[in-house]
C-alpha cells in the first residue's frame, strides 16, 4: 500500500503542467484528425494570407505613389500615401479590436466559468490562479486568435514594402498581439466582477449588453475619424499651407487615447526605421490591465465560479401554456417549420445569440452612414459619373457586409444545435430538411439587411435606374446565396462543442466561408459590370431600365438568376450531404 | 422489431463492434450488457443512425436506418445516457417541438399526462437549463415515448433517476413491451436487466459472448459446465467475461 501512495526515490515524480496538458490535448486532436481537412484548411488559410500579403503590397504601392509632390518625389511613400495608409492601419486595428471587445466578455464567461474541465481542474490541488491563467490564454485564443492571425501578414507586408530592419518584425507582431490582449484582459476583469456581483442568472445578458456598448463606442470612434471629411477638405484646399496642415491632421492618430492608435503609430514609424515609444505605453497598459485581472481573479474568481454553480431563479407556474399563433402558423410547414420556431425561441432567449442581431444593425448603420457621408457634389455631369461609379463599388461592399453578418447569423446556425443535435439526428427529419430550415430561419435577417443596403445606397447616391436595379438584384442574390453558403459550409463543418457563437464564427470553417462569400460578391460585381459600365460612361445611351430589355440585358439577368439559384442550392446540398455523413 | 445483421464498426484499425447480429422481437425487452468499452453504446449509435456501420445492416421496424433514415427514425424513440436538451426551451415547448417533428396531432393532452406522470408539471414552464440531471433524464424519457414509437432504444435509462423515478422507468419499459412494442436497453445495472429483460446479450470487446433468456444463460454457465454456480445474472455476467478473458490469454500464450 505504501509503495502505491509514496513514489520511490528512483521513480519520476510528474509535475502537473496545465499548459502541457492543453498542448497534449491539442496535439492528440491534431494527430488523430482528418489529414484532408487539414490540407483543405491549410490551403484556404494560405490563400487568405497570400491574398492579404499581395493586397497590402499592391495597395501600398498605389497609395504611396498617389499625390506625390516635389517635397516627397524621392521618398518611398508620398506624404498623402503615408497619411492615408497609417489611418487605414489604425482603423483596421480599431475594427478588429472592436470585434474582440464585443466577444471578449461573453467568451471570458464561457471559458473562465463554463468550461467542461473546470469541475475537474478546480477540484485538483492546483492554485486557482494557475487555472485562471490557462483559462485567460483560452479566452485570448477564442476571442482574438483569428484577428491576431489576420493581422500578422499585413504587418509583414508593410515591413517588406519599406525594407524594415529585422527588429521591426517581432516588435510589430508584439504590438498587434498586445492590442488584442487589452480587450481580453478588460473583458476578463469585467467577467470576474459580473460573475461575483451581477444579478444571478442575468450575467450573460449584462455581459452582452456591456460588450455591445463597448464595441458600439469603438465603432463610433471609427466614424469619428471621418476619413471622407478629410478627403473633402483636401479637394477644397487651394493653398500649400492648408494642404500641409490637412496632411498633418491626416497623419496624426485620429484617437490618440486608444491603444490601437498607439500600436498603429508604433508599427508605422518602426517600419521606416524609427523606434517609437508608444510601444512602451501599449505594453505598460497591457501589463497594468493584466495585473488588475490577476488581482481581481485572486479575490473573486473561485467565489464567482461557485456562485455561478449555485445561482438559479425558478418561479414555478404549472399552468398549461398552449402554442402561440406564430408557432401554430409555422407548424403548418411541417417539421422544418417547428425547427424554425425552436431556433427563433433560442435566438431571442440567448444573449450570446441575439446580440449578433445588434452587430447586424451596427454594420448596416455604419455602412449606410458612410455611403451617405461620401463627399460627391450633386450638381454636375461629372458628379453623375462619380456617383454611379461609387454606386457600383458599393455593390461589392454590400456582399462584404452581408458576409460579415452571415458569418455570425447563418454560419453558426447548425453548430448552435450543440450537444442537443442528437435529438434532431434521431428524429424523423432529414438532414436536407434540417439544413433548409436553418436557411429559411437565417434568410429574413440577411435579406432585410441586403435590401436595406441596396435601397439606401441607391437612394443616397441618387443612382441611375440601371445601377439601382442592379443594386437591388445583387442584394437579393447576395442574401440568398451568401446565407445558403453560410448555412451550407456551417453544416459541412459543424462545431457542436462550442459554447459561444463567436467561437464558431472565428473557426477555420468560418474563414473558408468568408473567402467563398467574398468570391461570390466578386462574381456578382463581374456579372453586373457591363450594365454598370454603360451607365457610368454614357448615362443617356439606355434611358430608364431599357438596357434590360435588350438581348445583352436579358442575358445579364439570366446569368444573374442562374448564378443565384446555383449559388443557393449547391452550398445547401453540399451542407446536408456532409452533415448526413457526420458521425 | 430490431434486426442487426453482421454489424461491424471500425475506428481506423480498431473494431469497436465486430460482426454483431441480434434480433429483438415485438413484445420483448432485450438487455444488452457488457463491461465499459464493450461496444454497447456504439451498437446503439448504429441502431439510431448516430454512427454509420462499416459493414452490416441495421433495420428498425423493417426500415434500414441508413437507407430509409426518416422512416426508421419515425419508428423508434431513443433515450441516450446523457440528457443534452435545449436549455433555453421550457419542457412544454420542447415536447411540442418533438410532437411537431413526429407530426403528432393534438399532442397537448398527452404532453400534460406525461408531465404529470413524472412529476414535472410544476416545472413545465421553466427553462430546461434550470433542471436537475434527473429531471432532464425524465424529460428525455418523455421525448422518446411521447410519439409512442413501435421501438424504444434506451442507453443506461436509470442514470440520475431517484429511486421512485427509477422504479417508474422500470415499470414503464416492461409495460411498453407488454403493449407489443420492442424495447432494447443497455445497462450496467444487472438487477435492472434481471428485473425487466426477457432476453439478454452479453457484449465484450465488440462481440457477443452469449445471448438468450436468463434461464438459457444460467444453463450455459451452470455448475456442471463451468464449475461456477450460475443462478444470478451477476454470476453469469462475470463468468462469461472471465471465460472470454481466459480464452484470450490462452490464445496469446499459444502464440
Amino acid at each position: 500500500m505504501s509503495s502505491l501512495s509514496k513514489p520511490m526515490s528512483t521513480e519520476r515524480v510528474y509535475r502537473a503542467s496545465l499548459l502541457e496538458l492543453k498542448w497534449r490535448g491539442l496535439w492528440n486532436s491534431i494527430t488523430r484528425g482528418n489529414p484532408w481537412a487539414y490540407v483543405a484548411a491549410a490551403f484556404f488559410v494560405g490563400a487568405v494570407i497570400y491574398g492579404e500579403w499581395i493586397g497590402v503590397l499592391r495597395a501600398l504601392e498605389y497609395v504611396c505613389n498617389a499625390g506625390r509632390t516635389f517635397l516627397d518625389a524621392n521618398a518611398s511613400c508620398s506624404i498623402v500615401g503615408r497619411s492615408i495608409s497609417s489611418r487605414v492601419l489604425e482603423s483596421g486595428l480599431l475594427v478588429l479590436a472592436a470585434g474582440v471587445t464585443f466577444s471578449a466578455i461573453t467568451t471570458a464567461i464561457s471559458t473562465l466559468y463554463a468550461s467542461d474541465d473546470l469541475n475537474f481542474l478546480l477540484a485538483q490541488p492546483i492554485p486557482a490562479a494557475r487555472v485562471f491563467a490557462v483559462k485567460l490564454l483560452d479566452t485570448y485564443l477564442s476571442a482574438a486568435g483569428v484577428p491576431s492571425v489576420l493581422t500578422i501578414p499585413p504587418l509583414l507586408a508593410i515591413g517588406a514594402f519599406f525594407g524594415a530592419a529585422w527588429w521591426y518584425y517581432p516588435l510589430a507582431i508584439l504590438a498587434a498581439l498586445i492590442t488584442y490582449v487589452l480587450p481580453v484582459a478588460l473583458g476578463s476583469s469585467i467577467a470576474i466582477a459580473l460573475m461575483r456581483f451581477a444579478p444571478a442568472g442575468r450575467v450573460r445578458e449584462v455581459a452582452t449588453g456591456l460588450g455591445v456598448v463597448m464595441s458600439a463606442s469603438l465603432v463610433y470612434l471609427i466614424r469619428a475619424a471621418r476619413p471622407e471629411e478629410l478627403l473633402r477638405q483636401l479637394g477644397q484646399s487651394d493653398s500649400d499651407a492648408a494642404i500641409n496642415k490637412l496632411l498633418e491632421a491626416l497623419g496624426a492618430p485620429s484617437n490618440p487615447l486608444l491603444p490601437s492608435s498607439w500600436a498603429s503609430d508604433f508599427i508605422w514609424t518602426a517600419a521606416r526605421g524609427d523606434l517609437n515609444l508608444s510601444i512602451v505605453l501599449l505594453t505598460g497598459t497591457a501589463a497594468l490591465l493584466m495585473l488588475i485581472a490577476g488581482w481581481l481573479a485572486s479575490r473573486a474568481y473561485l467565489e464567482g465560479w461557485v456562485r455561478g454553480l449555485e445561482s438559479s431563479r425558478v418561479k414555478l407556474d404549472p399552468r398549461p401554456r398552449r402554442a402561440s399563433g406564430l408557432e401554430t402558423a409555422l407548424g403548418r410547414f411541417g417539421a422544418a417549420g417547428h425547427l424554425v420556431m425552436k431556433d427563433a425561441r433560442l435566438l431571442f432567449r440567448d444573449a450570446t445569440q441575439w446580440s449578433q442581431l445588434l452587430i447586424l444593425v451596427a454594420l448596416g448603420g455604419v455602412y449606410v452612414v458612410s455611403v451617405r457621408a461620401f463627399p460627391i457634389p450633386l450638381d454636375s455631369d461629372q458628379s453623375l459619373i462619380l456617383r454611379n461609379a461609387l454606386g457600383f463599388m458599393t455593390l461589392a461592399f454590400q456582399g462584404f457586409v452581408i458576409a460579415g453578418v452571415g458569418v455570425r447569423m447563418a454560419f453558426p446556425s447548425v453548430s448552435s444545435e450543440g450537444y442537443g443535435y442528437w435529438l434532431l439526428r434521431t428524429s424523423p427529419i432529414s438532414t436536407a430538411n434540417i439544413v433548409l430550415a436553418k436557411f429559411w430561419g437565417a434568410l429574413p435577417a440577411t435579406l432585410m439587411l441586403a435590401l436595406c443596403l441596396g435601397y439606401f445606397s441607391a437612394t443616397s447616391l441618387n443612382l441611375s435606374p440601371v445601377i439601382t436595379l442592379s443594386s437591388v438584384l445583387v442584394a437579393l442574390s447576395s442574401a440568398f446565396a451568401i446565407t445558403a453558403l453560410g448555412v451550407g459550409v456551417g453544416a459541412a463543418v459543424p462545431r457542436f462543442k462550442s459554447d459561444n457563437p463567436s467561437e464558431i464564427a472565428f473557426s477555420a470553417g468560418g474563414l473558408i466561408y468568408m473567402v467563398l462569400a467574398l468570391f461570390y460578391s466578386g462574381l456578382l460585381v463581374v456579372i453586373v459590370a457591363r450594365p454598370a459600365y454603360l451607365s457610368v460612361i454614357d448615362p443617356n445611351a439606355y434611358p430608364g431600365l431599357s438596357y434590360f430589355a435588350t438581348l445583352e440585358g436579358a442575358i445579364v439577368l439570366g446569368v444573374l438568376g442562374v448564378v443565384t439559384v446555383l449559388g443557393t442550392l449547391l452550398p445547401l446540398w453540399f451542407g446536408w450531404t456532409r452533415l448526413d455523413r457526420l458521425e | 422489431m430490431i434486426e442487426v445483421v453482421n454489424f461491424v464498426k471500425r475506428f481506423g484499425r480498431v473494431a469497436a463492434v465486430n460482426d454483431v447480429s441480434l434480433t429483438v422481437r415485438p413484445g420483448e425487452v432485450f438487455g444488452l450488457l457488457g463491461p465499459n468499452g464493450a461496444g454497447k453504446t456504439t451498437t446503439i449509435r448504429g441502431m439510431t443512425g448516430l454512427t454509420r456501420p462499416t459493414s452490416g445492416t441495421v433495420r428498425v421496424a423493417g426500415f434500414d436506418v441508413w437507407r430509409e433514415p426518416v422512416r426508421a427514425k419515425g419508428a423508434f424513440g431513443y433515450i441516450p445516457d446523457r440528457p443534452y436538451l435545449y436549455g433555453k426551451l421550457t419542457a412544454r415547448e420542447l415536447l411540442r417541438f418533438i410532437a411537431g417533428l413526429h407530426k403528432l396531432p393534438k399532442a397537448d393532452a398527452e404532453i400534460e399526462r406525461w408531465l404529470e406522470f413524472f412529476g414535472l408539471t410544476d416545472f413545465s414552464n421553466e427553462l430546461i437549463e434550470t433542471y436537475s440531471h434527473g429531471m432532464k433524464q425524465k424529460l428525455t424519457i418523455i421525448t422518446a415515448m411521447l410519439p409512442e414509437p413501435p421501438v424504444l432504444i434506451v442507453d443506461e435509462p436509470m442514470v440520475g433517476l431517484d429511486p421512485r423515478a427509477a422504479k417508474q422507468a422500470r415499470e414503464l419499459l416492461s409495460d411498453y413491451a407488454k403493449k407489443g412494442k420492442t424495447v432494447l436497453l443497455t445497462t450496467h445495472s444487472l438487477p435492472v436487466a434481471e428485473a425487466v429483460a426477457h432476453r439478454i446479450a452479453v457484449l465484450d470487446r465488440g462481440h457477443i459472448l452469449a445471448e438468450g433468456t436468463l434461464e438459457e444463460l444460467q444453463r450455459r454457465t451452470s455448475e456442471e459446465k463451468s464449475g461456477v454456480e450460475g443462478n444470478t445474472l451477476e454470476r453469469i455476467f462475470f463468468k462469461l467475461v472471465e471465460e472470454e478473458e481466459l480464452e484470450r490469454q490462452r490464445v496469446k500464450d499459444a502464440a
